[in-house]
């Protein structure tokens, strides 16, 4: 992987190049190609999709569908089980409204406290609001997800499972295919948040045998503004949309209107048209990369910042056996925000806070921690840089106590 | 030391370590502010009488800077009557926003405007501040 040429794809590197930007997590760069695409929809297709009767209203749809066939062959789905939402969150949030119907008073939802709280939020709701029970897989002492406690968990009185690939602030991936295997005999869904997860790793709907997933473009090199929910076709097919309005119907009367087929009756008015478009463009741009090249890349970067963060002093890991290049640390009495801004004043971009999963921060026993998050494009030399900014912030603070 | 390192190492020594008026006696007008994105929680208290400040504490929890203003805020309205404290929150508030403000009417607080260069810590400065005006317009 020629990671100078590929550095050279990404605009915001050379219009920020003192800049270490170690917050992929939160959102990844574009690449050119992902821009020219915006560029390209906006000046010579600019028209809205799924209506025209004309020939470029005809080829701007043709790209956008493109698109959705793209992401189903970038997880093994068929093209009409991909739904194009607003993001990650919005998508789950869907599913969530969608299963609401059939679940009732008494039903279990089982997660774990490693969730974002997009995840989480919905299924508090259903508590209040249909008398669920959400229920919480312990974690193990180093955070990870305890599959014998899932085990024991996992009853017939659970409808819906509902985990992430990987975990946002620990880095961790969880084997989801078994999660599925064990939560489908006892007859519950499973809804996989692979928004982190898919930036890391293959992804396989098909065999990892999840009812629904979600995940957001932004995190794949594409735009913001395009989430992706993944359903079984079964499942789409006799659940009913969330949303009404233009696009999504077939036919329309005074009191009954004719839903349109799936994908589409999910799909309520003129979507992100250009934001799509372009989100094809980033999946190529990831496969012509190779999604194995770009796992061993990250698994390299991921144990050169853990091996070399570890060295420090008066540096706080809480994830040492992360799967992905998420780091979640604190720098010993220093609250994580005064951490954030000096790193900030050696240009280094870190996430510092709750990461959106305070249950993980109440685990780890702290008010927020630092997070810093790695993706393909970034080097060991920046590495190096950060581990000189840490050291400094270390000394500074231990100096001034 | 660049100039950030400077205010922080001063904000450490005088005000984070060493707060000042810290902790309520649930014997004044009590006002919350928080940033629910961050964690940082600040509560002012304060007992006015005739007009003047009698004592101004504070409880807060969250970053230095966060804790280190709710001390300061408290140290420079301590004593002063309703509207001098008034003025002072509304020229820190312009101060942070980047208008025109009294630099001399704000004292230590002016160090505050190093934060310029940290826009996004700004709202951790100006929490206490946002206490304090709220116990003022509830008089």
């Amino acid at each position: 992987m020629d990671i100078e040429q590929i550095r050279k794809d990404f605009p915001m590197f050379k219009n920020n190049s003192n800049l270490i930007y170690f917050d992929n997590a939160a959102t990844t760069f574009k690449p050119s190609c992902v821009l020219d695409k915006i560029q390209e929809y906006y000046t010579h297709f600019g028209v809205s999709v799924h209506r025209g009767t004309y020939n470029l209203s005809v080829a701007a749809e043709h790209m956008f569908e493109d698109t959705r066939a793209e992401v189903a062959r970038f997880i093994n789905s068929e093209t009409s089980e991909i739904i194009f939402t607003a993001n990650a969150s919005y998508a789950l949030n869907s599913v969530a409204l969608m299963i609401k119907d059939t679940l009732n008073s008494g039903d279990h939802i089982l997660s774990s406290p490693l969730e974002h709280h997009s995840a989480l939020l919905p299924y508090q709701n259903m508590e209040q609001e249909k008398g669920c029970v959400l229920d919480y897989i312990n974690l193990l002492p180093d955070g990870r997800v305890d599959m014998s406690n899932f085990n024991k968990l996992i009853t017939n009185n659970v409808k819906v499972v509902i985990v992430s690939l990987v975990s946002n602030t620990m880095g961790y991936y969880l084997d989801v295919k078994q999660i599925c295997s064990i939560a489908h005999k006892k007859g519950a869904i499973v809804i996989v948040d692979m928004t982190q997860g898919i930036s890391y790793y293959n992804v396989d709907v098909k065999k990892m045998d999840c009812d629904f997933a979600v995940f957001s473009a932004h995190k794949l090199l594409g735009p913001t503004g395009v989430g992706v929910m993944y359903g079984k076709h079964k499942y789409l097919e006799k659940m009913s949309p969330v949303f009404y309005g233009g696009e999504m119907i077939q036919s329309v009367s005074y009191h009954f209107s004719k839903l349109a087929p799936i994908p589409y009756k999910y799909e309520v008015g003129t979507p992100n048209i250009a934001g799509v478009i372009a989100f094809g463009e980033a999946i190529r741009y990831i496969n012509s990369i190779g999604k194995d090249a770009i796992h061993e890349r990250e698994q390299e970067l991921k144990n050169y910042l853990i091996q070399e963060l570890s060295k420090i002093q008066g540096i706080t890991i809480y994830n040492m056996t992360c799967d992905t290049p998420i780091v979640n640390f604190n720098i010993d009495g220093v609250p994580s925000h005064d951490a954030s801004t000096f790193y900030d004043s050696y240009n280094v971009a870190i996430r510092a806070g709750q990461h959106c999963a305070a249950l993980v921060t109440n685990f780890l026993g702290v008010n927020a921690t630092l997070r810093a998050s790695l993706y393909f494009y970034n080097t060991k030399e920046e590495i190096d840089k950060f581990i000189i900014a840490s050291k400094k912030i270390v000394k500074f603070f231990s100096e001034n106590k | 030391m660049n100039e950030m390192q400077e205010i922080y190492r001063k904000l450490l020594i005088k005000y984070y370590k060493n707060t000042y008026n810290s902790g309520l006696r649930n014997t004044g007008i009590q006002k919350e502010s928080k940033n629910t994105s961050c964690g940082d929680d600040v509560i002012i208290e304060a007992v006015i009488k005739d007009n003047v400040i009698e004592s101004i504490r504070n409880d807060a929890k969250g970053c230095m800077i966060c804790i280190s203003s709710a001390s300061m805020l408290c140290k420079a309205l301590e004593g002063k009557s309703v509207s001098e404290a008034k003025l002072i929150c509304e020229e820190f508030s312009k101060m942070q926003k980047g208008a025109q403000y009294q630099e001399t009417l704000l004292g230590e607080l002016a160090i505050f405007k190093c934060l310029d260069s940290f826009p996004a810590r700004k709202k951790c400065a100006s929490l206490s501040f946002d206490a304090a005006v709220e116990i003022f317009m509830s008089i």
